[in-house]
This record gives C-alpha cells, structure tokens and sequence, in this order.
C-alpha cells in the first residue's frame, strides 16, 4: 500500500517547516530524542499539517521517517493524505493486522506512513495498551524519526497517554486561534504528567509578523536570483 | 491569581480597522433610529419675543420705584393668573389652557451697565405656529403691565417691543438627535472592540505563544492562504 503525501507549493511555506526540521534535528542531536509529539492545544491550529511537513522535511533531509496517526477520532478523510480508510493502527491495536500490514510506504522518499485505522471507539484503551508501546519502542529501532499526530489537547485525553510515551513533545499553536491561557495549560499538564515539551510552533502568522520574525525570508525568491542576473557582469543562466 | 493585561495600540488600531464594517452598520443603525425619532418627537417650535420695562415721566423716584417693582415681581409673568388673563386677549383660534401657556413662555431680564432703571423683561413664547407664538407673547405682557397696574397703582410698566416676528426654535434640534445617535452609534462598537482586545487571550504577537519564557519557539509558519 503507498500513501500520497501532499506537500505545500509555496516556497516560502516550505522553507518555513525545514526550519522546524533543522530545529527538531538540533534537538534529536542534542538529546537523543527519536519519537515526537506533534499536538495542538486546540483543534484546528494546523496540527496534522505540521506533522505531515515536519515528515516531509527530514524525510527530504534523508532521514529514515515515520509518520504515525494517533488521531483515532477522525475519519483520515479529513487528513490532507491521498488515501481512504485503509486498515491502521486500530486494526494493529485490536490484534487484527500484523506490523508488517501496518506500515504502508509513501510518495516520499525515505517516509512510510502508518494510518490511524477504521475506529469503532475505544480509544483511550487502546492507547494505554502495551502494544503501542511495543509498536514505539520497535519504531524507534527501526526509524530515525518517529512523528506522531494526535488529538488536540483540549478536544480529547488521547494526548495526555501518549505524551508520556515520546522523547518529545512539540505543541503548536496558531496566530489570532490559540489563546494564552490554554497554551499554559496544555503545558503545565504536560510537564505535571511527565511529558517533555520542547518547545511550540506558532503555525498560520500573517506576512507582517512572520516579517518581524525572519526579515530576510524572501532574499533568495527575488528576481535576481531566480534569473541568475549578475551586477556588472551581463546575463547568466 | 494574577493576571496581566497587555495593551497593544497597534493591535488594537488593526482591529478597528479589520471591523470597521461593524462600526459604519451600527451608526447607520442608530442614524436610523434616532432620525425616525427625531420625525417623530421633534416638532418646529416658534419663538416670539415681547419686552417689557419700566418708565415714569413723571420722576426719577418713581422711575426707580418702578423698575423695582418690576424687578420684583418678574416672577408673575410665568403665573397662572397672568396665564389667564392672557387667554381674553387671545382670539378664539388659540385654544391652550393656562397651564399649557404658562409652559409656553419663559422671560430673561436683561440690564445695561447694571443700571436698574434699564431693567427691562424680555417675554419669549414658543409655539407650533408662528402667529400663535407672536400672539402668546403679545397677550401674556399684555397681561403682565395690566396685573403690575393693578398691584403697584401706578402705569410705570410698559411694552417696549411688541413681538411681530417669529423664528424657529428648534431648527438645529432634528440634527442634534440625528448627531447624538451617530455618536453613540460609532462609539458603542469602538468601545466593545477596544474592550474585546484588551481582554483577549488569543496569540497575537510571537512571544504570546511562548507563554512568557516557558517555552521555545521552534519555528514560525507562515499563513500560506493569504501569501
């Protein structure tokens, strides 16, 4: 089974996120850290996109990556992926398909992709049960990266069990959605539970602010540059 | 727990701005209401003036006696006797109880360099009509000098000038309602969305995510829909 990963088209966009994989990289290094967390503190701030480019970008970087779609809840039609409901990590969990039918490669070089699975409940269950902890633990022999999707932190519990079973935590947030006071508590029940959140993503910023942040992220987007246009030296292409 | 209130001028002005339709409807909402109230309420009044004072021939003691009774007794052109004496010298059209002239009228005495000698009352009456306004004001001095003769004995109070014109009172009235609902129509939305910032929890500047120092910014992603 191959899965079809959509990557963003916008250059800038796509730079943005290998930005994030450089930082998640400096981290792994740092750290040691293999399986990361990418959670929203509220349901749609861009969790499941920023998971899906963060794959992209190390998978694009050459690392051996996984994608894991924890979010059991909802339908993986929803999912910017090019695929139906096909058997996941439901199917896995519940004992009806082995590993091997689990992990379904993708379009992406050096990305394989594991879908959350036809869900029929039990959820929380599941996820407390051995054999997801089983699953991560041979991921993370077999991957360098292991990126987990899950439920927003204020939308289910499915966070809290698997925040404690990843090296890291990576929260994101999203400009003019997120509120203060609800970041500050995903965190501080995060870090009461155990969890280790590295650090957050502020996703969705308007040109103004992402200015603010990177002066320079349209330097090499110029005319110039794209033309191969010299000072003093004539046309080069 | 305490808490802190951040607030962000800039962030605020772009929210008026992002809402400024908010702002023009409710303005035209109120221009609406309180023009159809205006039309409604506000009806043109007119204003006559008569002015009374006080003379004597015959010398300067009984001049001076005289504007002092005036002064004195000023306070009679605004009563109901004098309200009733008024409505004999009103035709049959002008139908108004003495209670309904006596709101009509209001008086304002004026004086030059002090000087009680020129003293004088000015009677002003307002009206629906401009000729039922000029003749309230007209019968009430009338009726004023006649109750002064009777209280003092003496004819030192006179009409100086009869009223014969009339001008609207309330020209300006309709548009100050209308200016009053404006104002309170563009304020009103202003003051909810400045308040609404000002409390707002939501992520507007980069540093907001990272929950005053407690957490790292890895990255910041752009929002590619409107780039």
């Amino acid at each position: 089974m191959r899965t079809e990963m959509y990557r963003q088209k916008n250059k800038v966009v796509v730079d943005a996120y290998d930005r994030l994989a450089v930082a998640i990289h400096l981290k792994s290094k740092q750290c040691g850290y293999k399986t990361f967390m990418i959670c929203g503190s509220e349901p749609r701030v861009g969790t499941t996109t920023t998971a899906i480019e963060l794959a992209i970008s190390m998978a694009s970087a050459g690392w051996k990556t996984i994608l894991l779609d924890c979010d059991m809840r909802k339908d993986s039609s929803f999912k910017r992926l090019g695929e139906s409901n096909q058997a996941g990590l439901y199917e896995y969990l519940i004992g009806k398909i082995t590993s091997k039918e689990l992990i379904s490669s993708t379009n992406e070089k050096n990305l394989d992709y594991i879908s959350n699975g036809k869900s029929d409940g039990n959820q929380v269950s599941l996820l407390c049960s051995a054999n997801l902890q089983e699953l991560l633990e041979k991921l993370k022999k077999e991957y360098d990266f292991v990126i987990l999707d899950v439920p927003a932190f204020s939308s289910a519990v499915d966070s809290n069990i698997l925040a404690v079973l990843v090296d890291a935590v990576v929260l994101v947030a999203a400009q003019y959605k997120s509120s203060r006071r609800m970041i500050e508590r995903t965190h501080s029940k995060f870090k009461k539970d155990g969890a280790n959140v590295i650090g957050i993503v502020l996703n969705r910023i308007d040109e103004r602010t992402y200015k603010k942040a990177i002066s320079n992220y349209d330097y090499f987007l110029r005319q110039k540059y794209k033309t191969g246009v010299k000072h003093g030296n004539g046309g080069k292409h | 727990m305490n808490r802190e209130v951040r607030i962000d001028f800039g962030k605020i002005f772009n929210s008026l701005l992002k809402k400024w339709w908010i702002i023009v409807c409710s303005i035209s909402i109120f221009l609406a209401i309180s023009s159809i109230y205006s039309e409604i309420n506000v009806k043109k009044q007119y204003e006559s003036v008569t002015t009374v004072f006080s003379m004597s021939y015959a010398s300067l003691s009984d001049s001076l006696s005289g504007s002092s009774a005036l002064s004195a007794y000023a306070d009679l052109v605004e009563s109901r006797k004098v309200a009733e004496s008024a409505l004999s010298y009103l035709s049959g059209e002008i139908e108004y109880s003495p209670e309904e002239i006596q709101k009509m009228v209001s008086t304002n005495t004026t004086a030059s360099n002090n000087s009680k000698l020129s003293e004088k009352i000015h009677i002003t009456a307002q009206a629906p009509k401009p000729e039922e306004a000029i003749a309230i004001a007209n019968a009430v001095a009338n009726a004023f000098v006649i109750e002064m003769q009777n209280l003092t004995g003496a004819n030192t109070v006179q009409i100086l000038d009869s009223a014969e014109t009339a001008h609207i009172a309330n020209k300006n009235a309709k548009l100050q309602i209308k200016l009053i609902g404006a104002f309170w129509g563009g304020l009103l939305p202003i003051l909810i969305i400045i308040f609404k910032e000002i409390l707002s929890d939501e992520i507007y500047r980069i540093e907001d995510a990272g929950c005053n120092g407690k957490l790292e910014i890895l990255a910041v992603i752009p929002d590619f829909d409107n780039m």
